[in-house]
């Protein structure tokens, strides 16, 4: 099965943006991540989904955008953990990272590019897997069946269930930053749901 | 923020951008499908690049969808055992096709050997090891635990910066070489001024002897302090000095008939714990020996004795010294062995416990003289098949040390000193001798008054036990300074005496310059550090371990990553390295090789198992320990020297004693060389002529050369100008505190339970379930003359020991408020529960509890905490779904005592009432002796 030109675009434009958000959700904002969504043509596009671009004279700064992101996602206490396992088995490392680990070796991902010591169910890791999936879908001229079956099953089971991260992590983000990255991938994986 | 629905085409158009836009700061994360999407939207093909899916396996798996969570096929892991899982268990499947691989515990000091059951890179289930020789497949609650705490949400994964004040609790994430090169920056700056002392090392329970020991030899600094002024040093300056080879004596319990307990709670808490615990049983259900406990509290090792006295606090030795006064005059004492094997005479023992009578016992004890003389007989008959055994509790005191040298007395008065059954020791105190570190570096040589304080004479003469409750008392006294503190498994504040000193030095960055915290969780320590280092877990890393073995005889364990550290975290093997080659100077000369590389030559010398074919490191790794074929170590004194040793030995006419290049190697004893007692007599010291001299500062050298100690100090100049009186014969005298007891005061003690440590383990979702709370226990009639009632709260008020306030002026501080003449320490309030198993003289606390800075299962909350700098006020956060349905110990009052439900909440942290309380001889904290006063409140 070949997919269309128009279903290669919207798979193309999807990846782009779980990519995005991936990079988001997997390190703190740099500035060189800052310098490339302040430049066209990502700008524009970025303030119309819904992100709010720190300001350039540096407030609030890299320093409070990383404290603001180690606050909500990696501690030291009373944080958010972005990993399925916590929100749905309480813990590190339950049977949803061998279920991931399944998806990406049928998807033949490659972990190694990853950021060091990134637990596989990590919501970073999740949104790149698809990213990458929807790659495969748009460049490849077999194995689509396949490939629209491992997404779908994928979606089904690795990206429902942040609803509850998300509205907390949305509540205490203390930038407005990271409250508009929240708020972007709440709103893009229920238009995904929709769609 | 908003809660505008963006539209569905500003995403595609956004994702469109950033897919075109080739940004370059989101390689990292699915690079390679970047370029390809790239490659792709421009037309050009890169399919020869594509790997392609994996067909075959989604072939395979897809029809049987993996499931997930608790209610799937696979495994759970931490899930706490409700009654849905019991119904379902065992659950035959759970294991199949799992790997299994050794490790040890390191949840408490007994290091138990492990097996992890690890799937698909997971473990699943801890069970004991049956090949290590003391736990012997063993394991307790904690160590089943273990999964809790490798799996734990709140688990350090990343390095951290303190970002506001000291203690404000903001942080942000660091790499790891941006923490190296500022803590290698910093450390490098203090050894350049001169002072590499200035740099402390201060660890908790720590496994890995070797790997800090490099550390800091090659830095360059001795200040390396340790707990073990909180735990033991009474005892093994008690058995050091009768014994000089060893501080730890390994009760020969399994082939006792008569086990003597003087305040230990083995079943419970102690270093030993269930290769102990289990060997005493088998003593008593197999060999049928008899356990008489004297504790001021009915523990678990005292309920399940045949027979337990409660008697005042601290006057174990009391008790002993009157117990040897009584045998001698039974004449059940073994002649042969105190005039062989001694350093005194029968006569001499006599004059000398002349005024040590049961009744004079009785007088400070309560136990009754006629119990005290019929215990007495007992033990004097089973012997030599009999043992003392304690610990802290009655080592803990300011009387400590004569507490326990009076004990150890008992069983040289019966001649049961290294006999089977008897009261034992080993020389191999931790792993077998065969095998050997690779090459360390020289020994510092730095000298702090942290590391070895002039008052504590017995500190750190034979071993360094170090005095490490005095150190930030030392700082804020500015009788120190720290340049850089590198804590390591460490929660000082929760666990030594006077938190609020604690947090106070901790916080102060003129006394605590930099302070790096290394460990698996955040705590109350990691609270007031500079950086955070997320540490790998007991079951993600190496280390070749063992403990003095109830064998008699040395092991090998091996402790080894049994999974993937998690997240970032790092062993200090793994990161040591690192910093080394950033101080330079030398220090990284003495990282050659990879860990796995260092392990094997460590391990190299374990020989070949002839059934598998496998030897060193490999053996190990498949059987997790290996005990050799020594013989156990009983009565080593009677051990003849060979000729070899004789050759040019000198036998001195007068003593008997044998010396080859003037140190002793052993004595002549009924005609023959033998090897004798590793002392100065070469004889079980009951009379010690070095601790009276090294007491003194006098000269040693004649001594310690007889000894064949020679690693022994001989009066530290440091030292000089603290003179401290050490009587040379086993006594006992009781705190002036003690003596004056008003009617309404009482002595404080404190505890373990059996399911958690001292700082580490209310963490632990399946032990917090257990135990989580420790209202204060009284008894009865105690209760009834306060007015008080079971459930009641009180107000304990804590005082300085006025025996202290004598006998270490240096430790005194005039800011602190007084009340009817003595110095306050602190007021806490707290529920009581009243029950018959206590002394009426004393109010007992557990330990454990009480966290403050720690996970959230640690603090009794079922969501996360908040620190204080969240904005957010909404509780909706991550659910553990068993912890949601189990965790009913929430509390809900709000600290109110009104409306507080029994055995909620989290509990209180008891040593918040303790003062700083060194035993003056060896500086081990008295947590037993703290004079309160309680009122109620209404």
């Amino acid at each position: 099965m070949q997919a269309s030109t128009q279903s290669q675009e919207d798979a193309v434009a999807r990846s782009g943006m779980y990519r995005l958000l991936a990079r988001l959700w997997l390190r703190e904002a740099d500035t060189e991540l800052l310098g490339e969504l302040r430049a066209p043509p990502l700008c524009d596009c970025f303030l119309q989904a819904g992100g709010v671009l720190p300001t350039k004279d540096g407030a609030p700064d890299i320093q409070q955008l990383a404290v603001d992101y180690c606050q909500l996602f990696v501690g030291p206490m009373g944080h958010l953990p972005p990993v399925q396992s916590v929100w749905q088995a309480g813990q590190f490392q339950s049977s949803l990272t061998s279920s991931m680990q399944h998806f990406i070796d049928i998807l033949r991902y490659p972990t190694d590019e990853l950021p060091g010591g990134m637990m596989l169910d990590h919501l970073g890791v999740q949104l790149d897997v698809m990213a990458y999936a929807l790659d495969q879908i748009a460049r490849r001229a077999t194995e689509i069946g396949e490939l629209l079956a491992v997404v779908n099953l994928f979606s089904s089971r690795h990206l429902i269930w942040p609803s509850k991260l998300l509205a907390a992590a949305e509540d205490r983000a203390e930038t407005p930053f990271y409250c508009s990255i929240v708020t972007m991938t709440r709103d893009f994986l229920n238009s995904e749901t929709a769609a | 923020m908003t809660n505008k629905q963006t539209s569905r085409r500003a995403f595609l158009k956004l994702g469109l951008a950033a897919s075109g836009a080739s940004i370059a700061s989101l390689s990292g994360c699915g690079g390679q499908s970047q370029k390809q999407s790239t490659d792709s939207q421009q037309g050009q093909s890169s399919k020869s690049d594509s790997p392609g899916m994996d067909l075959e396996m989604w072939n395979r798996i897809k029809g049987e969808p993996y499931q997930l969570g608790s209610f799937g096929t696979m495994p759970g892991v931490c899930q706490l055992p409700g009654p849905q899982k019991k119904q379902n268990w065992p659950d035959r499947e759970k294991y199949k096709d799992t790997q299994q691989i050794p490790g040890m515990c390191q949840l408490c000091s007994t290091v138990c050997g492990i097996i992890g059951h690890v799937k698909d890179g997971r473990v699943i289930k801890l069970e004991g090891n049956p090949n290590d020789p003391n736990s012997r497949g063993h394991l307790c609650a904690r160590g089943h635990a273990g999964l809790n705490h490798l799996y734990h949400p709140e688990r350090l994964l990343y390095p951290l910066k303190r970002v506001g004040k000291r203690g404000e609790g903001k942080w942000k994430r660091i790499s790891w070489d941006e923490a190296l090169d500022e803590i290698a920056a910093k450390l490098k700056a203090v050894r350049e001024s001169g002072s590499p002392e200035e740099f402390a090392f201060h660890q908790g329970r720590q496994r890995s002897k070797d790997a800090l020991k490099r550390f800091l030899d090659s830095y360059g600094t001795k200040t390396q302090l340790s707990h073990r002024s909180l735990c033991s040093g009474n005892r093994r300056a008690a058995n050091l000095t009768y014994l000089w080879e060893s501080d730890w004596d390994l009760n020969d319990v399994e082939n006792s008939k008569y086990i003597l307990n003087f305040g230990s709670n083995a079943f419970e808490a102690h270093q030993g714990h269930v290769p102990f615990a289990t060997r005493i049983q088998n003593g008593r259900f197999k060999n049928g020996a008899k356990l008489v406990t004297f504790d001021v509290r009915l523990s678990n090792t005292a309920g399940a004795s045949d027979e337990w006295f409660a008697p005042f606090p601290g006057t174990d030795g009391a008790v002993a010294l009157a117990m040897c006064h009584a045998i001698l005059a039974e004449n059940l004492h073994d002649e042969a062995f105190i005039n062989n094997w001694t350093n005194v005479t029968v006569d001499e023992l006599r004059e000398h416990l002349k005024s040590y009578t049961p009744e004079w016992a009785e007088t400070v004890s309560g136990v009754p003289q006629a119990e005290i003389r019929r215990i007495a007989v007992e033990f004097a008959k089973a012997a030599p098949a009999a043992t003392t055994m304690c610990n802290r509790g009655s080592s803990a005191h300011i009387n400590g040390y004569y507490n326990d040298r009076a004990i150890q007395l008992l069983n040289a008065v019966v001649g049961s000193v290294g006999k089977k059954g008897g009261w034992c020791w080993s020389p191999w105190g931790g792993l077998d001798p065969i095998v050997q570190t690779p090459p360390m570096p020289p020994g510092a040589k730095t000298w702090s008054v942290l590391e070895d304080p002039p008052e504590y004479p017995l500190a750190n003469v034979w071993r360094r036990m170090r005095v490490g409750e005095i150190i930030y008392l030392y700082l804020l006294q500015g009788r120190a300074k720290l340049q850089a503190y590198m804590t390591y498994n460490l929660d000082s504040p929760l666990t030594w005496p006077e938190e609020s000193l604690t947090q106070q030095v901790l916080t102060d960055e003129k006394l605590i310059e930099f302070h790096v915290c290394i460990n698996c969780f955040y705590n109350e320590t990691a609270h007031y550090a500079d950086i955070v280092l997320p540490w790998a877990t007991y079951l993600e890393r190496w280390d070749l371990d063992a403990r003095g073995s109830y064998n008699l005889q040395p092991y090998v364990g091996l402790r080894t990553p049994m999974v993937e550290p998690l997240g970032e975290s790092k062993d200090v093997r793994e990161f040591f390295p690192e910093l080394a080659r950033r101080i330079g100077g030398g220090m990284e000369d003495w990282y050659q090789e990879p860990v796995e590389e260092y392990m094997e030559k460590w391990a190299s010398n374990v020989p070949e198992n002839p059934q598998t074919g496998k030897k060193g490191l490999d053996r190990l790794m498949e059987e997790g320990a290996w005990e050799g074929e020594r013989a156990p170590f009983y009565e080593p004194y009677n051990m003849p020297l060979s000729e070899a040793d004789m050759t040019g030995a000198e036998i001195d006419s007068s003593t008997g004693i044998i010396k080859s290049y003037d140190v002793g190697i052993g004595i002549m004893q009924d005609g023959k060389p033998v090897r004798g007692f590793a002392t100065p007599s070469r004889k079980f010291e009951i009379r010690s002529l070095f601790v009276e001299r090294i007491g003194k500062n006098e000269d040693c050298s004649e001594l310690i050369a007889h000894s064949g100690v020679t690693k022994t100090k001989n009066r530290p100049a440091s030292h000089q100008g603290n003179e401290l009186d050490i009587d040379p014969m086993p006594s006992w005298f009781q705190p002036k505190e003690h003596q004056q007891l008003a009617d309404d005061e009482l002595i404080m003690t404190s505890f373990k339970w059996n399911v958690h440590n001292h700082g580490r383990t209310m963490n632990l979702k399946w032990l917090a379930e257990i135990v989580h709370s420790n209202p204060a226990w009284l008894n009865p009639k105690t209760a009834k003359a306060h007015g008080l009632q079971d459930g009641d709260w009180i107000e304990i008020t804590s005082f300085y020991s006025a025996e202290l306030e004598q006998q270490s002026p240096h430790l005194q501080r005039a800011d602190l408020p007084q009340e009817g003449g003595k110095r306050v320490v602190a007021s806490m309030r707290v529920p009581i529960v009243t029950m018959e198993g206590i002394h009426p003289s004393v109010i007992a606390m557990s330990n454990s509890c009480g966290h403050w800075q720690y996970t959230s299962v640690a603090q009794a909350r079922k969501s996360p905490v908040e620190s204080g700098h969240l904005a957010g006020t909404d509780g909706e956060t991550y659910r553990d779904a068993d912890w949601e349905r189990n965790m009913w110990w929430e509390d809900h009052s709000g600290g109110d005592p009104a409306s507080w439900k029994p055995n909620t909440g989290n509990g209180w942290n008891q040593n918040k009432l303790m003062p700083i309380a060194p035993d003056p001889v060896t500086g081990q904290q008295a947590f037993h002796d703290t004079v309160v006063k309680i009122s109620k409140v209404s």
